[in-house]
């Protein structure tokens, strides 16, 4: 059963989500896709440190609550059924994931096209030219030389056509997967422990230094994919061990810009 | 109706149930820095062959953990089978797609064959042909290979996790655990004694001849460059050749991956002093700086 895993972090200011999936070697989505239009169904599985549901739901935005005067004081009016707001997950999950591997995808079928499109036909007038190349040995007066001439006249075309063809067919049934994927897709929560231990060190937040040593963590926990979250948070955020290598800003013009 | 209600209810599907360690060892992979194992006894390749006569199956993975203070957690282990499942999944997948391809480049090859006999039939000078492409004849071959190895895989209908029952295997386990922890933390060389140890007590419990065949294929991926550096051509020798010989005319070679999926250090806890340790680190290279 193809599935895609989520992972909800702790980042200082509220809740993010990561998914470990490789950026740019894309077969593993590519053959989940598949499976899907072969007719598997496809699941989500969002991880998150506790697997109480209101926890979970206490975290979404606003627009799903409304504020209201009472005679007492302001209550809070949830405006939508808990049936909704998955509803909305799964429309939010489609239009992320989706988006993003229509794009990887579109990049992967024309980059393959781009090597097998028409690779032995020559067109235009210099193809012309290129194609009757064989005929200066036919013509040299030596026959054996003929079958050869031929095969690259006929044969090569017809071959490298039909993995034009090839690669068709199999991207098209991946597009076709990407768009039944989302269609019918389950939504799983279930509670991971190393991610409540990464989440507590970036709560904790140790010298300002929470996402360093969630970095240092992460691997030995059993989560290292999430290392490409917490690096560039704490180069964004934190100042890190390394003071030697920062530098003053350089002015984006000579002179001051304000006074 | 939808394509899942298509069942055919009279195939016959037999349970393969294959054991799943988790194992105490040290990672170095920058990815899994200091973390612990989930190692199968079999190898793909193994596994492929025990399952090859079998019409279609479901596979059981059996999770075996050393008895500790904070198991796995149910996300955890589910991440162990998504792990499992994509590795296959891609393999399979890619030996598939340049499959397609290859298989179009070798009958290439057989029409210059033919070329080839006619021309040996007619004239005296029929060498010429191996001017043309004779590489074609060999292209993917390996990958073909690989595929008819490999192919009863893709029979499978269902994977799923469960936790292992079989008390000698957890026994082992709990034995070469304690081991584990008598060794010296820095030991560069744990993985031969912990292999050491388990083919010492074979005799007395065949779960860890399992164990041993398990941290062997550990050792085997350890010394191995990590997956994508054996994908990416980074040294100047495989950017050459993948310039030349490139896509366009070879098909990529496609890796067995292995059955090894980096899991949780059972015995770490955030309160064990590290943090501690690195903050002072941090403190004593800012004052160097």
């Amino acid at each position: 059963m193809p599935r895609i895993e989520l992972y909800k972090l702790f980042n200082k200011q509220g809740y993010t989500m990561f998914s470990p999936r490789h950026p740019f070697f894309p077969e593993e989505r590519f053959a989940q896709y598949l499976r899907v239009f072969k007719g598997e169904p496809m699941e989500i599985f969002l991880h998150v440190e506790d697997s109480k549901k209101e926890e979970y739901l206490a975290h979404l935005p606003s627009d799903f609550l409304e504020v209201a005067r009472d005679s007492q004081g302001y209550v809070v009016i949830p405006r939508k059924s808990p049936q909704e707001i998955l509803e909305y997950l799964k429309n939010a999950f489609s239009d992320t994931f989706r988006k993003e591997d229509a794009l990887l995808l579109e990049t992967w079928r024309h980059r393959d096209f781009f090597y097998h499109y028409g690779r032995f036909r020559f067109r235009g007038f210099y193809g012309v030219l290129h194609r009757l190349f064989p005929i200066v040995f036919i013509m040299h007066g030596i026959p054996g030389f003929q079958p050869m001439a031929w095969d690259m006249i006929i044969g090569d075309p017809y071959f490298e056509d039909r993995n034009f063809l090839e690669l068709s067919k199999h991207y098209q049934m991946i597009s076709w997967g990407l768009e039944e994927a989302f269609t019918n897709v389950t939504l799983r929560i279930v509670e991971n422990s190393a991610l409540r231990i990464l989440n507590d060190i970036v709560r904790q937040d140790r010298n300002g230094e929470g996402f360093v040593q969630a970095f240092r963590v992460a691997s030995r926990v059993g989560l290292g994919f999430l290392r490409d979250f917490f690096w560039p948070a704490t180069q964004a955020t934190e100042h890190t061990e390394w003071t030697k290598f920062l530098r003053p800003p350089v002015p984006f013009v000579p002179w001051k810009e304000s006074p | 109706m939808t394509k899942g209600s298509l069942v055919n209810w009279r195939k016959n599907l037999t349970e393969v149930k294959v054991p799943l360690y988790v194992l105490p060892a040290r990672l170095s992979g920058w990815y899994e820095d200091g973390a612990w194992v989930a190692s199968s006894p079999l190898s793909l390749g193994e596994l492929a062959r025990k399952l090859q006569k079998k019409e279609a199956f479901v596979l059981l993975w059996e999770l075996y953990m050393p008895p500790a203070p904070s198991p796995l957690s149910e996300g955890e282990v589910a991440h162990i089978l998504t792990a499992l499942e994509n590795a296959i999944e891609e393999f399979l997948y890619s030996l598939s797609f340049y499959e397609k391809l290859a298989r179009n480049y070798r009958f290439m090859f057989s029409l210059c064959l033919v070329a080839y006999i006619i021309g040996l039939l007619s004239v005296n000078t029929w060498w010429f042909i191996w001017f043309r492409q004779p590489y074609l004849a060999l292209t993917g071959i390996d990958n073909w290979w690989k595929r008819k190895r490999f192919s009863c895989l893709t029979r499978c209908e269902f994977q799923g996790i469960l936790q292992g029952e079989d008390e000698k295997r957890q026994q082992a386990l709990a034995e070469v655990s304690s081991f584990f922890q008598s060794l010296d933390p820095g030991d560069p060389e744990y993985l031969e004694k912990m292999i050491a140890f388990a083919k010492g007590k074979e005799k007395e419990n065949p779960a860890f001849s399992e164990i041993r065949r398990a941290y062997e294929h550990l050792r085997k991926r350890e010394r191995e460059k990590s997956y994508f550096l054996k994908r990416i051509p980074h040294t100047s020798w495989a950017k050459v050749k993948r310039f030349f010989l490139g896509d366009l005319l070879l098909i990529p070679e496609v890796f067995v991956p292995f059955l090894c999926v980096p899991v949780r250090d059972l015995s770490f806890t955030p309160s064990s002093g590290i943090l501690e340790e690195w903050d002072a680190q941090n403190r004593a290279l800012q004052a160097f700086q």
